[in-house]
């Protein structure tokens, strides 16, 4: 599009805003009164609606069944992987796939870890400015059991990068965890874990596996 | 944000165990977030995994949901992060089935003479197809506003951006797409 006339510029960044409807009543109207007179305006709007224009023509797409059938089928996969690797299964019939909340909170973890570690050694590092998947999952506000300067917008670095492992336990090999040691708030958030979403609310591997491994014995 | 949407009142239903609510979530949104995702990802196959991880992650996020924005504005958020990641990952291929393809029902005709739909689906195609040389950031601000209906403000909290720049990037994009399509009639 050719450069607006000098006395065009001050209009012209507000052409598009006029259009979608975010200009203040005055200088909406402004924009529009130089519109009608000045007919470089008028044509540069007319484009820009245009392409407006363009873009409302395709047909809003149909849902296939298939779709839905799919997201069915993975929520129950995801509440079977649950049930089953639920050390203490509840009696009676299993809920189902849209009702209710997941049951299994550990075995979800542990599945989230494999997930966790897989997808953190298949994707490259993303730009610290973009969030991964974990991060957008996240509500937007979160419970009080997490420091609200480190969620959702802006969450430490540290856990925000998939492809980053979690910081790892100095020590040996060999668990140098206490479970006795670990803070009571630490092991609320380890127990809390429901959804691969929520692995980013632990970043010590060592004492979701700590965890793990004190529910099995 | 001072009162809970209607689908943020849906979202709440569903924290509250109601199953139905979550289908009907699915029932409202699943068709433009398809809508936007195939824009921005030019893959019908693509946008349709995307929207089955967006909700997802509303699933997932039914125990700690807190309606503090827009439901919808949290969705698209959701959803532009997904397709930001997606056309972000070194091996993706460009498999190009959007439905602007040929043979594709891109116009629900209402009447129109035969040529004039003709033109407007030529026009439409154009447009889709330069929408996607654009800056992901750019298509996402003007697919947001111009075709979703997004505010400013609410693009800007989906982009994690300020309103400033929402408007520097939807400009950008219309004014870059209208020169791009200046010489279909």
């Amino acid at each position: 599009m050719p450069e607006a006339a000098t006395g065009c510029d001050q209009f012209e960044a507000d052409l598009s805003a006029l259009l979608d409807d975010e200009l203040t009543p005055e200088r909406a109207a402004e924009v529009r009164d130089h519109s009608r007179a000045c007919q470089g305006c008028r044509e540069r709007l007319a484009r820009l609606a245009r392409v407006d224009a363009a873009l409302s023509r395709a047909t809003a797409l149909a849902v296939p069944a298939s779709l839905r059938a799919r997201l069915e089928a993975r929520l129950a996969s995801a509440h079977e992987s649950d049930t089953k690797s639920r050390r203490t299964p509840r009696a009676g019939a299993p809920r189902p796939v849209w009702r209710g909340r997941a049951a299994g909170v550990l075995a979800a973890a542990a599945a989230g870890v494999a997930l966790y570690l897989a997808v953190a050694t298949r994707e490259p590092a993303r730009p610290e400015a973009e969030p991964s998947p974990v991060q957008i999952a996240r509500p937007l506000v979160e419970p009080p059991r997490e420091a609200p300067q480190q969620v959702a917008k802006h969450p430490a670095p540290a856990r925000s990068a998939p492809a980053a492992p979690p910081a790892p336990v100095p020590g040996p090999a060999e668990s140098s965890l206490d479970l006795a040691s670990v803070p009571e708030e630490d092991l609320g958030l380890a127990l809390e874990i429901e959804t691969v979403e929520d692995l980013d609310v632990i970043a010590n591997l060592e004492l979701l596996e700590l965890v793990l491994a004190a529910e099995a014995s | 944000m001072n009162a809970p949407d209607e689908d943020a009142a849906l979202m709440l239903a569903f924290c509250a165990g109601d199953g139905a609510a979550f289908e009907a979530l699915f029932g409202r949104w699943a068709a433009p977030l398809l809508r936007y995702l195939e824009r921005m990802l030019r893959d019908v196959a693509a946008a349709e995994e995307l929207v089955q991880e967006v909700f997802l992650r509303v699933h997932g996020a039914r125990q700690r949901y807190q309606p503090q924005a827009r439901f919808s504005t949290w969705l698209y958020r959701i959803a532009t992060n997904l397709a930001l990641n997606e056309l972000r990952r070194p091996r993706r291929r460009e498999r190009h089935t959007s439905l602007e393809e040929p043979g594709s029902p891109v116009l629900a005709g209402e009447g129109p003479a035969a040529e004039d739909v003709l033109d407007a689906r030529r026009l439409s195609a154009r447009v889709d197809h330069e929408l996607a040389q654009l800056p992901e950031r750019q298509r996402a601000a003007l697919c947001l506003t111009a075709v979703e209906g997004l505010s400013y403000a609410e693009v800007a909290a989906a982009l994690e951006i300020s309103e400033s720049a929402v408007k520097a990037l939807v400009h950008r994009a219309r004014t870059s797409l209208a020169e791009r399509i200046r010489d279909v009639e």
